[in-house]
């Protein structure tokens, strides 16, 4: 798999509050050297997860921000990108708008990102992918795009392995149905397999 | 996997080649935002009670009667307004509000802009360090004297430093918070003198994520109100601070307009209702379905429409068109901000008047578009052109403020948006 997720479950709600007499937080290269670094690959994913570039770029954002909060309480073994990642699944879940809130225009591509995608089955998909509701996209993207167990996609969201179960199962349903050429229906029993996935990576 | 998980994760992995670039300023973006919100803490979610007629939407207060609204189609014509060229320079349209001055203090210092004293005096602040206040001060821009009103005090475990400056009854007001949750909200006589503490109230359990989001003075009265909402009064010469009547989980607009904020949801509006909190009278905005991202102000509110085009229209629903103002976190007013854009590119920023249509080019261009595409090795997508990015940062007009101050390289803009005709 392409990243290893190895923040502790629940880090998002758990970094210590400054120390007593902590004033001003100095910029720290080290964060700037990982916005640069990773920002391409965080705009990727909000992307997915978002739909659209303009809420991923706010998702980006606002994940770098309070990132950029926790990052002098960040420990060393916890993983920066993972933290980014966990905190926009759960942002994008939490019927969240941020569009411009801190008037930041981002000049951003109207109608492009659709052209690059291959007429059918794809492109199909994709749009159907818009029907979701936000938690049923998140586990999608966690499970198809992330590659993330349903351990892991429990403890992202904070949600039952169940709920991450019944979530996929909805989402998939509902994907069958959305996409055109009915051929390739399978019993739906087979939407629930985890067959092929570590439960402890 | 089965076929149809493949497929998905094909098409996932695909899709997201179409991202845009993270431009190159983010880091900085990122870095500014970061600061702006400790200092200034972003208004949280309050739940309110939402309840939804058929074919149009109606939001009650907590614990009030609903108030319907009836479901209207809209009459105005699908059109996204956009500013797509740059109009004539604010000076130019507007010279009667416009000053400029120096981004600098005669002596060589930064300042923040904070509010009108009069109409030709600014109650500026310094910093000691970035976005950190040590001194009030009364600008003059006639004479470019600067008069010290008094020094700002940063207590040891201040984690949300000087905001909300805001004057009345010859008092300059603003708040702080420390890191153990308590607010303290500080007055000092606008004629100069020290500054004190006129309360300490309990906010939340300690951090920076949240704090006061409204604070004005009202007659002998400081009121303000919490992220996690609720209005309280205290008396401007010092004392406990008390639940104001009917405020209760209520955010504070513009005196005595105050109103929820909503979840930030699709369908539940920011100060769609609202309270006088001196009368009781309440006002309910119209909300049609499939509007999202709704905010309004006294009387103004603005939103996307559900062809996704942005509009603007009175609280009674009166008067809408397309409007190029985006629904921000700040209420809006008679005028707001807006980047022109054209070919993808934003060319600058202008103010736009809401009355009447006319806009001006605030004289702000575009940071430094990002460099061009490059793959990380391992990251799915590097490959196909997909769009860089660029910024510009644009001020705000908050409310009905009087006051749009930013700076142009070394030249500060003070616009008196009351003198707009």
């Amino acid at each position: 798999m392409r990243r290893c997720n190895s923040f502790p479950a629940g880090l998002l709600w758990e970094v210590k509050q400054p120390t007593k007499g902590e004033k001003h937080v100095e910029p720290d290269s080290r964060f700037a050297e990982f916005v640069a670094e990773r920002g391409d690959a965080l705009l990727r994913y909000g992307y997915v997860l978002a739909g659209n570039p303009h809420d991923a770029a706010d998702l980006v954002q606002e994940a770098l921000v309070k990132l950029r909060a926790a990052w002098p309480r960040l420990r060393s073994k916890d993983n920066p990108e993972s933290y980014a990642r966990t905190t926009m699944a759960r942002l994008h879940i939490a019927t969240w708008r941020l569009r411009r809130r801190e008037h930041l225009a981002w000049a951003l591509p109207e109608g492009e990102h659709h052209d690059a995608l291959p007429a059918g089955d794809e492109r199909d998909l994709w749009q159907a992918l818009a029907g979701l509701p936000r938690r049923q996209r998140a586990v999608v993207v966690l499970r198809y795009y992330e590659q993330l167990t349903d351990t892991e996609i429990a403890g992202v969201l904070g949600i039952s392995r169940g709920t991450v179960r019944s979530q996929v199962s909805r989402a998939l349903d509902k994907l069958r149905a959305a996409l055109p050429p009915p051929d390739d229906r399978v019993p739906a029993r087979h939407l629930h397999s985890d067959a092929g996935r570590g439960e402890a990576r | 996997m089965n076929d149809l998980e493949s497929k998905l994760s094909r098409t996932l992995n695909r899709a997201a080649t179409q991202a845009p670039h993270a431009p190159g300023t983010l880091a900085g973006t990122v870095e500014t935002r970061f600061r702006r919100r400790r200092r200034r803490s972003q208004a949280l979610l309050a739940a309110a009670a939402v309840v939804v007629l058929a074919g149009g939407t109606s939001y009650a207060l907590r614990g009030e009667d609903i108030r319907a609204v009836p479901a209207t189609s809209a009459t105005a014509a699908p059109v996204q307004a956009r500013l797509t060229e740059l109009p004539a320079p604010i000076e130019q349209v507007w010279p009667e509000a416009v000053r400029k001055t120096p981004a600098k203090l005669p002596d060589g210092r930064a300042y923040q802009a904070r509010t009108f004293v009069d109409e030709r005096t600014l109650l500026v602040t310094t910093e000691q360090r970035f976005e950190v206040a040590d001194a009030v001060h009364a600008y003059d821009l006639d004479s470019g004297e600067l008069r010290k009103i008094a020094d700002v005090p940063v207590p040891e475990g201040t984690v949300l430093f000087a905001s909300g400056f805001t004057i009345g009854a010859d008092q300059v007001v603003w708040w702080t918070k420390l890191d153990d949750g308590r607010a303290q909200i500080w007055s000092a006589p606008l004629a100069g003198g020290e500054a004190r503490i006129v309360t300490t109230h309990q906010v939340d359990g300690g951090g920076h994520e949240s704090g006061l989001d409204g604070l004005a003075v009202a007659g002998d009265q400081v009121v303000f109100s919490i992220n996690a909402g609720g209005v309280s009064a205290v008396p401007l010469g010092g004392g406990t601070a008390k639940p104001v009547e009917g405020g209760a989980g209520l955010h504070l607009l513009s005196w005595p307009w105050a109103g929820t904020v909503g979840m930030r949801g699709p369908e539940e509006p920011q100060f769609g209702t609202i309270r006088n909190l001196e009368t009781g009278e309440t006002s309910t905005a119209l909300v049609r379905a499939g509007e999202k991202e709704m905010i309004c102000g006294v009387t103004l509110c603005v939103g996307w429409a559900a062809d996704g085009t942005t509009f603007q229209r009175l609280r009674d629903g009166s008067q809408e068109k397309s409007s190029p103002c985006e629904p921000s976190r700040f209420a809006p007013g008679r005028f707001c901000t807006t980047a022109v854009a054209a070919d993808r590119r934003p060319l600058g920023v202008a103010l736009y008047d809401t009355t009447t249509g006319r806009s001006a080019d605030l004289g702000i261009r575009p940071q430094e578009s990002s460099a061009p595409p490059v793959g990380k090795p391992g990251d799915p997508g590097v490959t196909g052109a997909r769009p860089a990015v660029t910024m510009i940062e644009t001020p705000h007009v908050e409310g009905d403020q009087p006051l749009l101050s930013y700076t142009v390289g070394d030249t500060r803009y003070v616009v008196d948006l009351r003198k707009i005709g």
